[in-house]
């Protein structure tokens, strides 16, 4: 029994341990934002307005969000400069919603923005901006065809950021401690910060793999609970209603502990047809709801699924089986 | 009255007149106006199409849009065209070629799918019905060129079983050239899209019949099989082989460097879960979309969750049927290839392997319009189906899903059958007549040079009508346009500046760029339907606007013509110090130089390209120049009715000669002639010594590739021939023991 329990606190401890090694090595090595920022993202959903094209002399893009924390700082749009260096000079404001005055204004040459790639807009900090909605505009001054730059709709359209001070942070270890886990939970929201930390999860993912090795190794594969194949195949659903896209890392992870569960449990093609199947119903439901993109991952999924299927049930099944 | 059906349905030759006439039907255009693409309105030259298409993509300096854009009706579909000309109105000439190429892609499907169950089943017909009537034919019906080899390929597969399974191989083998023939590799990605399909037929074969061929017997039934295919199909073979072997990396950028993401955006596993790629099928501008039936099965959910519904029973059939489908592993294998394929790069986990080839594989980059491989996906799916359809045992069930995916077939037919596969939009009853009398004035100035054409265009796109290549072709003169595709496009990089200079009122940059690229006239089009390309295109006052400091020098209708203040590169083709040139064709000029004392410099203002070559003329072949049509600054023009042919004895054995040739002002050839070389490298019998001391000679202007392409055909011809001649002896000899 003691070397049962001794046994479950070594598991658990390695798991914290490894769990911990892989969120702090992420947040402070090579982070793509300082441990100090914090960021919302947002889609085109909260684009009020914009024109469908290039951002013509007058013309302005309107958006609008809700500050999840204080110490709001800056606004990065993403921008489609049509691969050109363009001429045009943009107006940023920025205020409170309902206010009459707007809190910052600033304008900016357009030949500094990159093709796709969020251009930051900063402005005095905000301190009490959390839960409170701010209205932006982004106004041409000179944007003509052929020279004006337009909105890139690619996720995020936008990003706020927040920016803390080290001494706000760490005023005492319960400060830096619920900082960590904001941050930390911050960080989860950053589809970079998965890919960036991809080389620390492998303490995670090893004592994973050597926790399966060694039930399998004893041939105890009925211990192993029947939910689990369950809980990849939910994970793949899970994955595709992200709202960011995960690296093909964190597909191909789930895609090989699908191929080692088919190992594990023995599964024939069947399994991975059928699932397959499910999945291409699942996709078709959520395009009738409207979850275009949701059901695109998901088909991609259902592909996967039953191409693994069929190459198992024609390449590598015996006959009669 | 069942019965009698189902007797008629045991006769195949019934069902196919009955499939012809359906088509007939589905083609015309039922009182909606004559179709008449603006193609078939014009004049076209086949034969020297050539060099247009196999060659003006290979270099960086291509301006615009091909003045031949009519090469899917080159031989030996053309043919057809040329002989129904004939007979009938073109647009029933045109009825008749679509309708037979889509009947036989369903007697090819039907003969094939009985070939592989060895047995004629009804459910043959079901699976023809939907390799006929799909998203892909319905899109791709109007553009034959993407369209022949799609009908072909069953057939082809057909012949390829034949060939492996039959005693007597040459009968198949020159049935499958003729075919190949027929499907024609002027589109060489789809070419080798079906041949991808031969390769997993051909595993296919070799696995499901386990042929027990001797190794020397197969090498002599495939060395047979590749010999007729090769001479009777030499002459579009030999130009895709010059095309992809010559040209240099830089002038591959120019032709893959749209992105690669552009050609497959949108083609996701959902998208192909449905049949289609959605190449363009969702597209539009200016809120048009391009297809009229596009909106109806893209948010209608009855006609939108009709398209998933035959994919979903097939991959269910496919687990269910899995023992019956053992022996047909291949053609499941080249569904899911090709599904993949479909979407490339642009999702799941065969992307990256997809860009991986795109960069690393030498020719793969040619599938970079992944929505082609729609073909073969509609293909394997038509096969699986009638595979499922016969394996289900239960009469009951067996008709159900029969009928039930008779009726997914109509559906997702129903533009066919209501006359939909030609657009209101692009129905063209005719070009307007001041095309033709723009035509006449261009005729008039006999000086070489290039028209630039406003606005800016994606396609053509006029009030009167949506053309697929541009009317203004009948001009015969270059043309610099934007061509459609990305901004990011090696060959439309020149034309943008210059669009974007002019815009900018940059009128030294514009004239500079205008100057190089040998422009005289623009055209301001006042009929074209500006709006519909809004962001690429301007408004009639815009172009006027920017237009103004150029003379207008004519208007007809809705067309104005402005002039470039002339400068030295307008006046001519070719310019040299002292030179006389004749045009025998677009890829043949005779250059006679005159009293050469030193070195002379010759300038070819076409787009520059190695292969254009100079070969020294002997004098007896010099064609003589009565009448000058046009002089100016020193060069002579001679009349178009003095053209004389070249002996093709003289093209096959001339030489090269060795000079200097560079790139002239960005764009086009010069040449550095010297006295002394051609006297040292030219026998004297080629030019003639004057009094003087200077020389005078003759050069044939050539562009090279040309030849190969003429002994292509030639090859192409004779073999043709004797395979015909093969078959009348071997029928007749048949008939005459049977």
């Amino acid at each position: 029994m003691f070397k049962y329990l001794k046994k479950i606190a070594l598991t658990i401890t390695l798991t914290v341990v490894a769990l911990f090694i892989w969120f702090t090595v992420s947040l402070f090595v090579n982070p793509q934002e300082s441990f100090t920022v914090l960021l919302s993202f947002f889609n085109k959903d909260n684009i009020i307005s914009a024109p469908k094209g290039e951002l013509l002399k007058g013309e302005k893009i309107i958006g609008s969000f809700k500050a999840q924390y204080g110490n709001l700082g800056i606004v990065s749009l993403r921008f489609n400069t049509y691969v050109h260096i363009n001429q045009d000079k943009v107006i940023f404001r920025i205020k409170q919603v309902g206010s009459n005055n707007w809190y910052y204004q600033n304008d900016y040459k357009v030949d500094q923005f990159q093709p796709n790639q969020l251009f930051t807009f900063g402005f005095p900090l905000i301190h009490a901006s959390k839960g409170k909605s701010y209205v932006f505009e982004v106004e041409s001054e000179s944007g003509k065809h052929k020279n004006a730059v337009a909105l890139d709709t690619t996720n995020p359209v936008f990003v706020a950021k927040y920016q803390y001070t080290k001494s706000e942070i760490a005023r005492n270890a319960v400060t830096l401690v619920k900082y960590y886990f904001l941050k930390l939970s911050n960080a989860f929201q950053d589809v970079r910060f998965y890919y960036n930390s991809l080389l620390y999860t492998f303490p995670i993912i090893s004592i994973t793999l050597w926790y399966i090795y060694s039930l399998v190794k004893k041939g105890k594969q009925k211990q192993l609970p029947r939910t689990i194949p369950y809980v990849v195949a939910i994970l793949m659903i899970v994955e595709s209603f992200l709202s960011f896209n995960l690296d093909m890392g964190y597909k191909t992870g789930i895609l090989l502990m699908w191929l080692l569960i088919i190992k594990i449990y023995r599964f024939n093609g069947g399994v991975s047809h059928k699932l397959g199947v499910v999945f291409f119903i699942f996709a078709l439901f959520l395009q009738i709801v409207g979850l275009i993109k949701n059901a695109e991952e998901i088909a991609m999924w259902a592909f996967t699924l039953m191409l693994i299927g069929i190459v198992q049930i024609f390449f590598f099944s015996k006959k009669g089986e | 009255m069942l019965s009698f059906l189902q007797k008629l349905l045991q006769k195949p030759v019934f069902v196919y007149i009955g499939v012809f006439i359906v088509l007939l039907f589905c083609t015309s255009t039922r009182g909606n106006g004559v179709v008449v693409d603006s193609n078939f309105a014009l004049s076209f030259d086949p034969i020297h199409s050539y060099k247009d298409f196999f060659s003006a993509w290979s270099n960086t300096y291509y301006f615009g849009i091909s003045n031949e854009p009519v090469y899917s009706y080159i031989f030996p579909v053309g043919f057809l065209y040329w002989l129904g000309a004939h007979v009938f109105p073109m647009q029933i000439v045109q009825q008749l070629v679509l309708s037979a190429v889509l009947l036989t892609a369903f007697i090819g499907f039907n003969e094939f799918i009985t070939a592989e169950l060895e047995k004629r089943s009804l459910y043959g017909y079901v699976g023809a019905l939907l390799y006929t009537f799909n998203m892909y034919t319905l899109l791709s019906v109007g553009t034959t060129a993407v369209f022949f080899p799609y009908a072909m390929l069953p057939i082809q597969l057909l012949f390829i079983k034949k060939i492996f399974t039959e005693k007597s191989h040459i009968v198949p083998v020159i049935g499958f050239s003729f075919a190949t023939l027929i499907m024609s590799g002027i589109n060489p990605p789809l070419s080798a899209i079906n041949l991808v399909a031969q390769v997993f037929y051909f595993f296919h074969l070799f696995s499901k019949q386990k042929l027990s061929f001797s190794f020397k017997k197969f090498l002599s039934v495939l060395g047979l099989t590749i010999g007729i295919v090769v001479t009777t199909n030499l002459y579009w073979i030999i130009g895709v082989i010059d095309y992809y072997s010559s040209i240099s990396t830089k002038g591959f950028a120019a032709v893959l460097s749209e992105p690669l993401s552009m050609q497959n955006a949108a083609s996701t596993y959902l998208n192909v879960f449905r049949n289609l790629g959605i190449w363009s099928f969702g597209g539009g501008a200016g809120g048009v979309l391009y297809y009229n039936y596009s909106d109806m099965y893209l948010k209608n959910y009855f006609f939108e969750f009709s398209l998933y519904t035959i994919p979903l029973v097939i991959f269910m059939g496919i687990y269910i049927y899995h023992k019956q489908l053992q022996k047909f592993k291949n053609i499941i294998l080249l569904l899911f290839f090709s599904i993949a394929m479909v979407v490339g790069s642009r999702q799941g986990f065969l992307g990256p392997i997809y860009i991986w080839s795109y960069q690393h594989v030498p020719l793969f980059s040619m599938f970079r319009s992944g929505y082609k491989f729609t073909t073969l996906v509609i293909f394997a799916l038509s096969f699986l189906l009638v595979v499922i359809l016969t394996s289900i045992k239960e009469k009951r069930n067996r008709l159900m899903v029969t009928y039930f995916s008779l009726g997914i077939i109509l559906i997702n037919a129903l533009p066919f059958f209501t006359g939909r596969i030609y657009q209101q939009i692009k129905q063209i009853k005719s070009i307007p007549s001041y095309y033709y009398d723009a035509k006449q004035f261009f005729d008039t100035d006999k000086s070489s040079y290039r028209i630039f054409l406003l606005p800016e265009q994606y396609f053509a796109t006029y009030y009167w009508g949506f053309t697929a290549g541009n009317p203004e072709t009948m001009w015969e003169k270059g043309l610099v346009a934007r061509q459609a595709g990305s901004e990011l496009e090696q060959s439309n990089e020149k034309t943008l500046k210059l669009y974007s200079g002019l815009f900018d009122k940059n009128y030294v940059k514009a004239n500079l760029l205008m100057n190089e690229l040998n422009v005289k006239y623009i055209v301001q089009r006042n009929d074209f339907n500006w709006q519909f390309y809004r962001n690429i295109s301007q408004s009639p006052e815009f172009i006027k606007d920017v237009l103004a400091p150029y003379k207008k020098v004519a208007t007809y209708g809705k067309l104005d013509i402005y002039q470039l203040p002339s400068s030295p590169s307008q006046s001519a083709l070719i310019e040299s110090d002292s030179v006389q040139f004749q045009k025998i064709d677009s890829v043949t000029y005779v250059i006679t130089l005159s009293h050469i004392s030193t070195s002379t410099i010759v300038r070819f203002l076409e787009s520059y390209d190695p292969k254009w070559m100079l070969y020294p003329l002997p004098q007896a072949l010099t064609p003589t120049c009565s009448t000058l049509v046009y002089s100016e600054n020193g060069v002579n023009e001679c009349s178009q009715n003095e053209k004389t042919k070249i002996p093709f004895q003289f093209l096959l054995t001339m030489r090269p000669y060795s000079a200097t040739h560079r790139v002239y002002a960005n764009y086009a050839n010069e040449w550095v002639l010297n006295k002394n070389d051609i006297e040292r490298k030219v026998p004297s019998s080629y030019y003639h010594v004057n009094s003087d001391g200077t020389i005078t000679t003759s050069f044939l202007l050539f562009f090279k590739p040309q030849l190969y392409f003429y002994m292509g055909i030639f090859v192409s011809a004779i073999s043709t021939i004797a395979c015909l001649v093969y078959l009348t002896i071997h029928f007749l000899h048949k008939k005459k023991y049977v």
